[in-house]
């Protein structure tokens, strides 16, 4: 009887042996997730390779068949993704389908907006083909974007508390992931942990910064992990856990201010312009970035407006055959000091430019437009109005 | 002289057409047993040769995130899921060794030939029980089929050979002469078959649609180019490990 096997040793080794079945068959699924994975990557390059070549032999719509074949694989990389819009865009464009063209690219730039090709095609199309409907980019949300990257528990209140707070925020719970989330999706401020399970907090925030340089990135800790982390000597802001809310939120709105969040101030600027095209595509331009617009064709308009509405910032030109620009210029410091005034013109001349500034002008813009040196001479005049009334 | 033509009985015909029927039914079935045990064995020889391969480095993979995990659980003694999860991955990682261990122990399988094929696929055709006159004959059908399943499995042509002479001489497998009996005989193994058929056809369906086909498949296209899938998978998961290994000296440097 001693020799015989218990039962309960029999069904211990059934057990046994379904748990290495068990174990074996989640290699087998890994591998199956990670090779399909590799492939659709490699099916997305060959694609772009194609495409590429299509459209450098002209035949747009050989290219833009491939880039919308490419695109229907799910190739699960962001950056080849972003390469196969960026080339049907392109091929859109030289089609003349310029709106549908600049669909695409905008959506490129969704996934990489620093991108330098990308944004030189797209001030190309906008320069060469006029004001164009309102794309997807342009009408994407104004409120600040922010990435929290920490554990479950911490990352998700802080998501609340930000949320209610006027941000647009989210969690991720680990490195890979937010590196994961900054490819599809651009965020202007990321809040990291320095400790976690798959990667250093400090290797997330460097590989963010090579793709988004523009992004803030905090990093917090407990006091030593954040003592350590400030001794490895790089540039990024380290905080010690735990962070009041209050604190966070404060250190939060300094950098929203920085970044140009206008839509917090909705700061409201007339544009002054006899050419009904300029005046749309500066209003369209300023609105996709929260700003209140409204717009007059003339000195004469500008002054009736302003004389009803509480007006920001005006934008004007300097030829206007109701009144010149210098004229508009001096009427307008003397009855509304207080609003800032930056010239928008075709005019490239440092005299102009020099009278312009003489007479109180904040800013010259340059026409064809340049929407970055627009946006830059927004915030500046801004900033230095609000400064001026604080 | 009037020579008298024997003209056969309608239940003659009958039977003969049913044996045409289930001579069809048994090459179909034949060929799709000889199908479903190819594909298990080859299966199983992939997967033997994937585990081997690939199994070791995911379980070195596996061990490094497991330290990592307990690295860090070790600097937030107080973080209840950082403890979790380094105990997770530990697990985790015992399970992958455990796996790469029995993956490496396994022995390959022996080489087929293209004769042994064929005497396996003549020996379904013949010994396949669902293809039996009466029990006595499906006993005999059972006990064959079974050591012929081995003799395939084990490469074994000689002993295959002897299993289906060995059935071909057996005195059981003489027809008998009553007609009535034999043609209810011959619709019950055209029934059997059918359903038999059935069986096969989705067993086959069954491990197509398995995720380890479904890798096989992958592997297999890309040798058909000429490239070496598994060798490619093995070194990026290599360089994977590399690179948790530093970060795993960067924990431990901190």
């Amino acid at each position: 009887m001693a020799d015989d096997p218990k039962p309960n040793e029999a069904t211990s080794l059934i057990k046994l042996s379904d748990h290495r079945a068990l174990t074996r068959d989640s290699i087998v699924e890994r591998g199956l997730r990670d090779l399909t994975r590799y492939l659709h990557v490699q099916d997305a390059e060959e694609s772009i390779n194609k495409a590429f070549s299509f459209f450098k032999q002209s035949r747009y719509e050989d290219a833009i068949a491939v880039c919308d074949s490419g695109l229907e694989m799910d190739a699960r990389d962001s950056l080849l993704l972003h390469v196969l819009l960026q080339i049907k865009g392109a091929s859109l464009v030289k089609q003349h389908k310029y709106n549908d063209g600049l669909q695409c690219i905008d959506r490129a730039l969704e996934i990489d907006p620093t991108n330098p090709h990308c944004l030189e095609l797209r001030n190309q199309v906008v320069r060469a083909y006029g004001p164009i409907e309102k794309s997807k980019a342009q009408a994407r949300s104004s409120k600040p974007k922010v990435l929290v990257v920490d554990e479950p528990a911490i990352a998700d209140t802080l998501v609340i508390i930000l949320n209610q707070s006027g941000f647009d925020a989210v969690a991720v719970y680990t490195g890979t992931a937010a590196v994961e989330c900054v490819h599809k999706a651009r965020f202007d401020i990321i809040i990291s942990e320095v400790i976690m399970p798959d990667m250093n907090g400090i290797e997330v925030a460097i590989r963010i910064r090579q793709s988004h340089p523009e992004s803030k990135i905090v990093l917090w800790s407990g006091p030593n992990a954040a003592k350590r982390a400030r001794l490895q000597g790089h540039e990024f802001e380290i905080l010690d856990k735990p962070v009041p809310p209050q604190h966070l939120l404060a250190k939060l709105r300094t950098y929203t201010n920085s970044l140009g969040f206008e839509i917090q101030t909705q700061a409201r600027i007339l544009v002054v312009n006899d050419e009904e095209s300029v005046r749309l595509s500066i209003c369209q331009v300023l609105s996709s970035k929260g700003y209140q617009c409204c717009a007059a064709a003339g000195g004469l308009d500008a002054i009736r407006l302003l004389e009803h509405q509480e007006i920001d910032l005006v934008l004007h030109d300097l030829l206007n055959p109701q009144m010149d620009g210098i004229s508009l210029l001096m009427s307008l410091r003397e009855k509304f000091p207080d609003t800032p005034v930056v010239v928008v013109t075709a005019i490239d001349d440092v005299d102009a430019a020099r009278a312009c500034f003489q007479n109180g002008a904040s800013g010259y813009v340059r026409l064809p437009l340049d929407i970055d040196q627009l946006l830059a001479a927004v915030r500046r005049a801004l900033e230095t109005r609000s400064r001026a009334n604080s | 002289m009037h020579v008298p033509v024997k003209s056969r009985r309608p239940e003659e015909a009958e039977l003969a057409k049913k044996f045409e029927e289930l001579e069809a039914l048994q090459s179909r079935l034949a060929d799709l047993e000889f199908q479903l045990v190819t594909l298990r064995l080859e299966l199983a020889d992939f997967e033997r040769i994937y585990c081997a391969k690939v199994g070791p480095v995911y379980a070195e993979l596996d061990e490094v995130e497991a330290l990592i995990a307990e690295r860090i659980a070790k600097s937030k003694p107080h973080d209840t899921k950082a403890v979790k999860d380094a105990q997770a991955a530990r697990m985790r990682a015992e399970e992958s060794r455990q796996a790469a261990t029995e993956a490496l122990a396994t022995p390959a399988q022996p080489t087929r030939s293209d004769s042994l094929r064929d005497l396996y696929r003549v020996a379904a055709k013949t010994l396949h029980p669902d293809l039996s006159r009466d029990d006595a004959d499906r006993k005999i059908r059972e006990r064959l089929m079974t050591e012929a399943n081995l003799a395939y499995e084990k490469g074994d042509e000689s002993r295959l050979r002897a299993i289906l002479e060995e059935y071909e001489s057996s005195p059981d497998t003489v027809r008998g002469d009553d007609v009535a009996a034999e043609l209810v005989r011959v619709i019950r193994r055209i029934s059997l078959a059918k359903r038999r058929i059935q069986q096969v056809e989705t067993e086959i369906n069954e491990i197509k649609g398995s995720e380890l086909f479904k890798l096989k498949t992958l592997v297999d296209d890309g040798t058909r180019t000429g490239k070496d899938v598994l060798g490619e998978m093995v070194e990026r998961l290599k360089q994977q490990v590399e690179s948790r290994r530093g970060y795993l000296g960067n924990l431990r440097d901190e």
